[in-house]
């Protein structure tokens, strides 16, 4: 059945009638309606923790075997846990750098992830802080 | 057993959240400046320690600042406020009932929990590992003492940031060492009335007669006495405060001399009171516009014009807002020399606010659909092409009433271009 909206105002004894404002549904319902789910939300899975993720730009290629590069844009969450092999923001001598964090002859390093550049390792002091664990990357591509 | 209510907040938070994303300004002294960059607002350890001042003028500053490498801000309300956020979100963890009390200050209900230290000292170790602040805790069975326990604790280290008094015998020790002017809700005023009288600390105003507090500072300061023996007269709002009004105000960073220039910067507050109205589901219904001269530069022409006016029907409506802002902003116009004027301050203050469902129906109600859907549409834009997307043209373009704030960081954590960088 065709629906016609109602263009001008409906006067009832002299007052205007208020009309429901939603849509009512009359005929065959939609088939899809109850199928219809989110929208897919990358972010949402890359942030595990909202309050705790920070968002940092990259700049450099020292972390390029871990797939992170120039321009890149990383999630950093100041709650992950610290564990060996994981990529990290760490803050030494007043700088912030992103480096793996290694465990050689018991001793932490922050290390680069790039076979074809050399980068020298950090040996990780009491100074040194680890600012929080790279939770995901975000890139784009050029489109025009 | 009393509720115990705890109250939690950062010394220093805005320089504190200066320094989650500058690592070069730990352990060196920063100072924060106030809207305009007029006057140090915040201050690390550091710069205290070098005698700079709340509220002391930037430029009495200038010698201090370059002798110890003082590093200076502008206030940068969107990163504290971002950061506030995600503090209450840890909170909200600790506590089923948070109460905002300012962007650095939260009331918690710490009713129920068993080691209210432990629980405190694990609360303030999870803010510092998730957000990168510290903040300081204290613990009482009512407000006043709480704020008290709280002062404390972010002066003397050795309590390692949290300190519960709830226990009797510790509150009696501790309080005759307050001074009675560090008292939440004792103001300078009061505070020499009381230091006139013989009343010098905390332990002493706690032991006055509630009748001569009455008569001393009213019953503001009788309720003051009450919560320092314990009795919470001071609810702990389980729901938030309906709002009764609201005020957008800020001084403009270079005399602004004509009214259209005034006009920009009103249009600029009554736009974002009506973008706040409508995310808080109000309507407003009293509207005061005003604008006035700087009031210290009693060497130049002064005038202070304002009008106020009702809104009927009731409105959040931008478009409503800012037509009645103008026709009263015109009203309030001096006569024939306004060019002799250079207006430093401008505002919009909302009164009469009520939900939008309960707003009265006037008799002859315009209906207006056209700009109910006009208004979310232009909330939609402006929050997902982040704020100032679509402004009314009397906004105006270039700004030039807007505040200075020369030394302002980026806003790290809301927008796309302003993202701290790692190498």
């Amino acid at each position: 059945m065709p629906v016609f909206p109602v263009e001008t105002l409906v006067i009832a004894n002299g007052m205007p009638v208020r009309l429901v404002a939603n849509a009512v549904s009359a005929g065959f319902p939609s088939p899809a309606g109850d199928d219809l789910e989110d929208e897919i939300d990358p972010i949402s899975w890359v942030v595990r923790h909202p309050s705790s993720t920070f968002w940092w730009r990259v700049e450099g290629d020292c972390l390029w075997d871990a797939g992170i590069r120039d321009g890149d844009i990383i999630a950093v969450d100041r709650a992950g846990k610290r564990r060996v092999g994981r990529a990290v923001l760490a803050v030494v001598e007043g700088a912030v750098t992103a480096k793996m964090l290694r465990k050689r002859d018991g001793r932490y390093f922050l290390a680069p992830a790039n076979s074809k550049e050399s980068f020298p390792d950090i040996e990780l002091t009491e100074d040194s802080e680890i600012w929080g664990v790279i939770a995901g990357v975000v890139r784009r591509y050029d489109l025009e | 057993m009393k509720r115990p209510i705890a109250i939690s907040d950062s010394a220093n938070f805005y320089v504190s959240a200066e320094r989650i994303f500058d690592p070069t300004l730990k352990n060196v002294p920063v100072i924060v400046l106030s809207n305009n960059d007029g006057c140090a607002v915040a201050r690390s350890d550091e710069a205290k320690a070098l005698g700079i001042k709340m509220g002391e003028p930037l430029h009495l500053l200038q010698d201090k600042i370059k002798a110890h490498g003082v590093r200076v801000f502008s206030s940068n309300y969107t990163l504290y406020g971002d950061i506030s956020r995600r503090v209450v979100e840890v909170y909200e963890d600790f506590t089923p009932n948070v109460e905002i009390y300012s962007i650095d200050e939260c009331f918690l209900d710490f009713g129920g929990f068993k080691d209210r230290d432990k629980h405190a000292r694990a609360m303030r170790r999870e803010v510092l590992r998730r957000i990168g602040v510290p903040v300081r805790i204290g613990i009482a069975p009512t407000k006043t003492l709480a704020k008290c326990a709280n002062d404390i604790a972010k002066k003397n280290p050795i309590f390692g940031g949290v300190l519960d008094v709830t226990d009797d015998a510790l509150a009696t020790w501790l309080l005759p060492m307050v001074p009675v002017g560090d008292i939440w809700g004792i103001g300078r005023k009061t505070d020499a009335k009381l230091q006139k009288l013989g009343t010098y600390t905390a332990a002493e105003l706690r032991d006055m007669p509630t009748k001569q507090a009455r008569a001393v500072g009213s019953v503001v300061l009788e309720r003051t006495v009450l919560e320092l023996q314990g009795e919470a007269c001071i609810a702990f709002d389980d729901i938030e405060p309906q709002r009764k009004g609201m005020a957008v105000t800020r001084s403009a960073g270079t005399p602004m001399k004509d009214f259209d220039t005034v006009f920009q910067a009103v249009t600029a507050h009554a736009t974002r009171a009506a973008e706040k109205l409508r995310q808080h589901g109000l309507v407003a219904g009293t509207l005061t516009v005003f604008f006035h001269t700087n009031r210290h530069r009693l060497d130049r022409p002064q005038y202070s014009g304002s009008r106020s006016t009702r809104i009927t029907p009731m409105s959040s409506d931008t478009f409503d807002l800012v037509e009645a802002a103008r026709r009263y902003a015109q009203a309030a116009w001096p006569k024939g020399e306004g060019q002799a004027f250079g207006f430093t301050k401008a505002g919009i203050m909302l009164a009469d606010l009520i939900r939008f469902e309960d707003r009265p129906l006037t008799l002859f109600d315009v209906e207006k659909p056209k700009s109910a859907a006009l208004m979310s549409a232009l909330d939609q834009v402006n929050n997902r092409f982040g704020k100032k997307t679509l402004v009314l043209a009397s906004e105006g373009m270039k700004r030039p009433w807007q505040l200075r704030s020369d030394h302002r960081s980026p806003r790290y954590t809301t927008r796309l271009t302003d993202l701290p960088v790692v190498r």
